[in-house]
């Protein structure tokens, strides 16, 4: 390959990198998970997210939502309130629980097509 | 009881007395992340470093015990207590003999803020600010550092640059200045969600009275970092690789050999994190 088509081939690389690990709510996102989440938006979705990023990145690294069931995300929040003192009110649970879920199932179902 | 007999003690106690809470995992000794505590949150983290080999004997244990707090969101803080102790070769000027001298020292408080500006996995970069003054009996520094990060997947980057500002106070008329420049790089692989291996690079270069470049030492080496949710640990041991050195009057620069008079021939770093 010559140095021309390499330099926008590493561009892309790094761009790739670069992106944001934790995808923004969509509406489709919101309207899956209306049918779990009653009232659920995108954002009440996009309020989980930053919840999500505020209330946990600053004990661990963050998972991607889809490295746990989408079920199973409301099980390790309660836990994580539960056993670990983390600080969240029911409704930012619920807020938290309904973007991991709605976003763990739409990366989940990308990644089987 | 030994000072490495103590800090140890004092580690077990600490792991004994932890509740199960999460703690502020760091990945990497020598660079930061941009991660900050959660406000209400603190801290503990006994830091040790171990620099050993100059031109003569050399073995200096530096131990700091921080205390870290999460204030507001985004914004953290702590306090530091530092203690030094070192075992190295004298050459008496008049006598011409040497002698092997052990000391220990305290070296102050220091105080550092971090202000947390994006995520390194939810934003495309993660960064923050960071500064920290250390006030001691005979020196005061002023630290600044910019710190970027990056997680792609199990993959973890982060890069430092910093600046460090330094009067030594050697008599009562005579303040020697000295400015530092660093910079750290850092990468990491998650192999499990609890245990990074990595690899951490960093350049300090030390400037003679902020102008006169003396120095730049290259150190590189591996690191590990194993968490739970109640505490976590990191190492590195980073030999020297090489250096270069500021051209003295009369001589050519010297870039072939490591530089020994003021750094060592390896760093080791371990840190340990427990949720208070």
């Amino acid at each position: 390959m010559s140095q021309r088509g390499l330099i926008p081939l590493l561009l892309a690389v790094i761009a790739a990198g670069c992106a944001a690990g934790l995808p923004a709510p969509t509406a489709g996102d919101a309207s899956r998970a209306g049918q779990r989440f009653p009232g659920a938006s995108v954002d009440r979705l996009a309020r989980g997210r930053t919840l999500y990023v505020q209330t946990c990145a600053g004990c661990h690294s963050l998972k991607s939502p889809d490295e746990v069931p989408p079920d199973q995300w409301a099980e390790e929040i309660a836990e994580m309130r539960r056993d670990h003192g983390v600080a969240l009110d029911d409704d930012g649970a619920s807020a938290m629980s309904a973007y991991l879920w709605a976003v763990s199932t739409r990366l989940r179902e990308a990644r089987v097509r | 009881m030994s000072l490495r007999t103590s800090l140890l003690a004092s580690v077990a106690t600490l792991f004994v007395l932890t509740g199960a809470a999460s703690a502020s995992e760091r990945h990497f000794t020598y660079t930061y992340e941009s991660n900050v505590l959660n406000p209400g949150d603190v801290e503990i983290e006994p830091w040790t470093t171990w620099r050993a080999g100059r031109e003569s004997y050399y073995s200096r244990f530096d131990q700091r015990l921080e205390f870290e707090f999460g204030v507001v969101p985004d914004l953290q803080m702590a306090w530091y207590w530092n203690m030094t102790a070192l075992t190295a070769d004298e050459t008496d000027a008049t006598s011409g003999q040497t002698a092997r001298v052990s000391g220990f020292e305290f070296g102050g408080v220091s105080n550092e803020w971090k202000y947390k500006l994006s995520d390194s996995f939810a934003d495309s970069v993660g960064s923050a600010l960071y500064f920290e003054w250390t006030a001691a009996p005979a020196e005061a520094e002023l630290e600044g550092k910019v710190i970027l990060d990056k997680r792609m997947g199990n993959a973890l980057l982060a890069l430092n640059l910093v600046g460090e500002h330094e009067w030594e106070f050697e008599s009562k008329d005579e303040t020697k200045r000295e400015i530092g420049i660093e910079a750290d790089l850092a990468f990491g692989y998650f192999l499990t969600p609890s245990l990074v291996l990595g690899l951490e690079a960093r350049s300090h270069s030390e400037l003679e009275d902020g102008k006169k470049h003396e120095v730049t030492a290259f150190f590189a080496g591996p690191s590990v970092a194993y968490a739970q949710k109640a505490w976590w640990m990191a190492a590195t041991v980073q030999p020297q690789v090489f250096a270069i050195k500021g051209e003295e009057e009369g001589a050519e620069a010297d870039n072939s050999a490591l530089d020994l008079e003021h750094h060592e021939r390896v760093n080791v770093r371990v840190l340990f994190g427990m949720d208070l």
